[in-house]
């Protein structure tokens, strides 16, 4: 378990230049909409509060999918995975380290939002919104990241948007039931619905199929992981 | 095809049978990379075998490409044979647990942007080390290794050569019972590369064993006890340092008295005449000297250097496997 710790808090120190640019931007926006927008501007700061949580959900995907093949590619990984760790536990470091990089965004952006909200003296129910945008957003994460263990990242980001889209395309002939066989798409969709007024309009029954297809995909990218040579060329 | 299937099954026992005190075995291990889609391939190990045993330092020579990093990477599990089975400390290569007792570092090592020595934490936590016995570890590497001074500053502002000592300290963290280096001191000065050396007698002397790969012939003459030419994939000569350095294809035949009177003999101050014959004329020539009156002082192999003998095994006209002095694999 310390492990898979280490590798997690590694990854966030590893992607801190990114993750402040997106803290600076969420700061900055809300900041400019709070400078010039006034308490007059309650439609505004929904669609940016909507908009910041499709991002945080689209950060873990990105995030995720060069991960592994960024760590080959330096050949940091050599050092790590010489080391006396399975490949699962690198695999569950990299998820952990996501999480908790989907973590800081979401709950800053909670955090931004409910301030602002505060100040200028709207009340809405923006957390658990927040937290279906961050349970999506390790779900695609560990889509990408699954992909990522043996394809190129233009592929596996391929390969990504083609099983979170699926769910829409399934729809059509199979209903809304469709939506929630891997409910990224699902969670998308409902934050594109949010209002002030009625808070979060989905849902719960998403949030176990989504943890589920998490351990799922964990242990199928340890799986494929565990069988891959990492140190061959990888273009 | 059914011919290699066979012989697979019949040596199978073999294989899988690497010496007892061995520390490091490979056993006919072969390595193909393919491309993408499979079009081309290269065979980086080719029935490669060899057992290192406990305690030694064993040098790892090869030309560029010859398949030692493949090789070491392998009994890893940093990438998986395509033939061959082998064992580390006794165990599978790519046991993960296994890895807690080695010390590895890899050839133009790379680093996360961290301070030396949280760096070096880091890799020993990895490893399963704790407070305080890794507080104490990162200590004393650290100071054995020069980087005292520089412990706080990230290693991304470090020179090859410093890097080059992080990599060696996070190897030796967890005061490992196999260390494997790659070009160890390839970025090195040559007061840090006695202070490497010094490691590695340190470590022997603790009854460690060290798997040295390295460009560097006078490192490997100079430290280690056994020396593998592996060339094209295949381990082409093994042995002790001395047994590597006397050809058994030449005799170099002192003597006295005969100056004038046999032709091709090198004149030493002191009146010494000495000839290099063939292994296969020694005796003819021994006659023929004692013939013209002459007195045979010595007769001794000739001492080669180990540069003439790597550069002999692994000249492009010598296919690898064909030479005459290969010795079999597994020592």
């Amino acid at each position: 378990m310390k492990a898979i710790w280490l590798i997690a808090v590694n990854f966030v120190r590893e992607q801190r230049i990114v993750l402040l640019v997106f803290l600076l931007w969420l700061f900055g926006f809300v900041a400019l909409f709070g400078l010039f927008t006034g308490p007059n501007g309650a439609a505004e700061y929904q669609a940016l509060f909507q908009q910041q949580a499709l991002y945080g959900i689209v950060y873990g995907l990105l995030v995720a999918i060069s991960s592994v093949h960024g760590e080959r590619k330096s050949r940091r990984i050599l050092a790590v995975l010489s080391k006396g760790i399975y490949r699962g536990e690198y695999i569950a470091g990299l998820m952990l380290g996501n999480a908790l990089l989907t973590s800081i965004y979401m709950g800053t952006m909670g955090l931004v939002h409910t301030m602002i909200m505060y100040r200028v003296g709207i009340h809405a129910r923006l957390w658990p919104t927040v937290a279906a945008a961050w349970v999506a957003s390790i779900l695609a994460g560990s889509v990408a990241l699954f992909f990522g263990t043996f394809l190129h990242p233009a592929f596996a980001a391929i390969c990504t948007s083609f099983v979170l889209g699926v769910p829409a395309l399934l729809e059509r002939t199979l209903g809304a039931v469709a939506t929630q066989i891997v409910p990224v798409n699902y969670v998308l969709r409902q934050i594109l619905n949010y209002s002030y007024e009625r808070g979060w309009p989905g849902s719960w029954h998403f949030v176990p199929i989504a943890i589920s297809e998490i351990v799922l995909l964990w242990a199928m990218a340890a799986m494929v992981f565990s069988r891959r040579d990492v140190t061959v060329a990888i273009e | 095809m059914l011919f290699k299937a066979a012989r697979a099954v019949l040596f199978q026992s073999k294989l899988q049978c690497p010496h007892m005190d061995s520390v490091l075995s490979f056993a006919s291990i072969s390595k193909e990379y393919r491309s993408a889609f499979r079009r081309k391939s290269f065979l980086a190990l080719d029935g490669f075998s060899l057992d290192v045993k406990q305690g030694e330092i064993f040098g790892f020579l090869g030309p560029n490409g010859a398949g030692k990093t493949t090789a070491i990477h392998i009994a890893l599990g940093l990438m998986f044979a395509s033939g061959g089975r082998g064992t580390m400390l006794g165990k599978p290569f790519g046991h993960a647990r296994t890895r807690r007792r080695i010390g590895f570092l890899a050839e133009n090592v790379s680093f996360y942007h961290r301070s030396a020595e949280k760096l070096i934490r880091f890799y020993g936590e990895l490893n399963g080390v704790s407070d305080p016995v890794l507080r104490q570890r990162v200590k004393d590497l650290m100071e054995v290794l020069d980087l005292k001074d520089v412990g706080n500053k990230p290693v991304a502002k470090f020179s090859r050569g410093m890097l080059q000592k992080v990599g060696l300290a996070q190897a030796l963290v967890n005061d490992p019972e196999l260390l494997i280096l790659d070009e160890p001191t390839s970025a090195l000065d040559p007061s840090a590369r006695v202070t490497v050396r010094e490691i590695l007698l340190r470590t022997k002397a603790a009854g460690k064993t060290v798997f040295l790969s390295s460009h560097l012939l006078s490192e490997i003459e100079l430290i280690c006890d056994r020396i593998g030419i592996i060339h094209r994939g295949k381990l082409v000569r093994l042995g002790t340092v001395p047994e590597l350095l006397e050809s058994k294809d030449e005799f170099e035949i002192a003597t006295r008295g005969v100056k004038d009177a046999l032709q091709g003999g090198k004149i030493a101050s002191d009146g010494i005449v000495r000839f290099v014959v063939p292994a296969a004329e020694q005796r003819r020539w021994i006659e023929e000297i004692w013939n013209k009156g002459g007195q045979v002082i010595s007769v001794a192999p000739v001492k080669r250097s180990l540069e003439d003998v790597f550069l002999s095994m692994t000249s492009t006209e010598n296919p690898a496997g064909d030479h005459e002095d290969k010795q079999g694999a597994a020592g």
